[in-house]
């Protein structure tokens, strides 16, 4: 099953799994449909643009500033959802002002949904992927690069990753606290 | 570029090796005109958040998306101003078996120009403050010490 889900997260696709006792278990495995060229969302954070595969958007809301304001609970109510949410600007070190009005971009990875902070929203873009050389090979929130219009390469999010890393992040945090 | 053909290019002896000098903080390196795929005018990168120091971002180079590393971090040189003299070489390495374009930073190219492999000397043991391993061997030219870096090392 390791084999599989690596395999597949190489494609970027996710895999899911749902267990009813006594019923069975439900496998669920999304692919992407081209391997070459995805939709995708271009966003900005700090001064640089990032690539959102559009499969994985769900929605976008406006930061508002009561979530703004609390910096302990990271979630937002959407329709009555929880949904937690991390800031780009702090997963990518950006410096500079954050924009006055925060963008949160919904996505969904698999079960969970997860609100990304953003600067700014730009908009819809063909993306072409271009993968990453082996000398980035240690940084897995990324899945690979492209180049826009202006002649800048922007890098494509790997969102399941993203995801796990905070996860991984949170809990570690967690534990020197408790410590 | 084998070394047969260095000599049929240029008619000299099997000794000497075609290199790119560049300059980098109070050094020259030389580095191996073969691997050099060209060189570019400073072009603004895309920072990679979480990668490792010496390769802070990727450029767009003809449509590819190549890594750009600075041997100033590898070097523990201090980082230093843009210049109109600052330009990145694009290089073929070898890592794991598969060539790997990479742009790096240079403060100053000089010149293509020839090493003899007559003058290298020993890389001394003492008195060193980087990697012995990074650099390949160090030799003379024009009675100035110049090294060749080791640039699989350097990236791996």
């Amino acid at each position: 099953m390791d084999v599989v889900k690596r395999t597949i997260e190489n494609m970027r696709g996710s895999i899911d799994l749902s267990t009813v006792p006594g019923q069975g278990t439900t496998v669920t495995l999304r692919l992407p449909l081209t391997l070459a060229i995805i939709e995708g969302l271009l966003i900005r954070v700090g001064d640089q643009r990032y690539i959102i595969p559009l499969s994985a958007v769900e929605e976008c809301v406006e930061l508002t500033a009561e979530d703004e304001r609390s910096r302990g609970r990271n979630f937002l109510n959407v329709r009555g959802n929880l949904v937690p949410f991390m800031r780009l600007r702090d997963v990518f070190e950006s410096t500079g002002q954050p924009d006055e009005h925060q963008k949160t971009i919904i996505i969904s990875t698999g079960e969970t949904r997860v609100g990304l902070v953003a600067d700014q929203i730009i908009g819809n873009h063909q993306t072409v992927i271009k993968s990453l050389s082996k000398l980035h090979s240690n940084v897995t929130i990324f899945s690979g690069a492209t180049i826009l219009g202006d002649g800048t390469a922007a890098l494509i999010l790997d969102v399941v990753q993203l995801v796990a890393l905070a996860q991984a992040h949170a809990e570690k945090q967690q534990m020197s606290e408790a410590a | 570029m084998s070394k047969d053909q260095v000599q049929d290019a240029t008619g000299h002896s099997a000794d000497a090796i075609q290199v790119v000098m560049i300059g980098l903080g109070d050094e020259k390196f030389a580095l191996d005109a073969g691997a050099v795929r060209e060189i570019i005018d400073p072009i603004p990168a895309t920072k990679v958040a979480g990668a490792k120091s010496f390769v802070p971002g990727v450029i767009n180079v003809r449509g590819n998306v190549i890594p750009y590393a600075d041997l100033r971090i590898r070097f523990g040189m201090p980082a230093a101003q843009e210049t109109v003299d600052t330009r990145i070489v694009v290089l073929e390495v070898c890592i794991d078996n598969d060539p790997v374009l990479v742009g790096v930073t240079a403060d100053k190219v000089f010149e293509v120009t020839e090493i003899s492999k007559v003058d290298v000397q020993q890389t001394p043991r003492v008195g060193m403050h980087w990697k012995p391993d990074y650099i390949r061997f160090i030799t003379k030219w024009r009675e100035e010490f110049v090294i060749v870096p080791n640039m699989e090392r350097i990236l791996n």
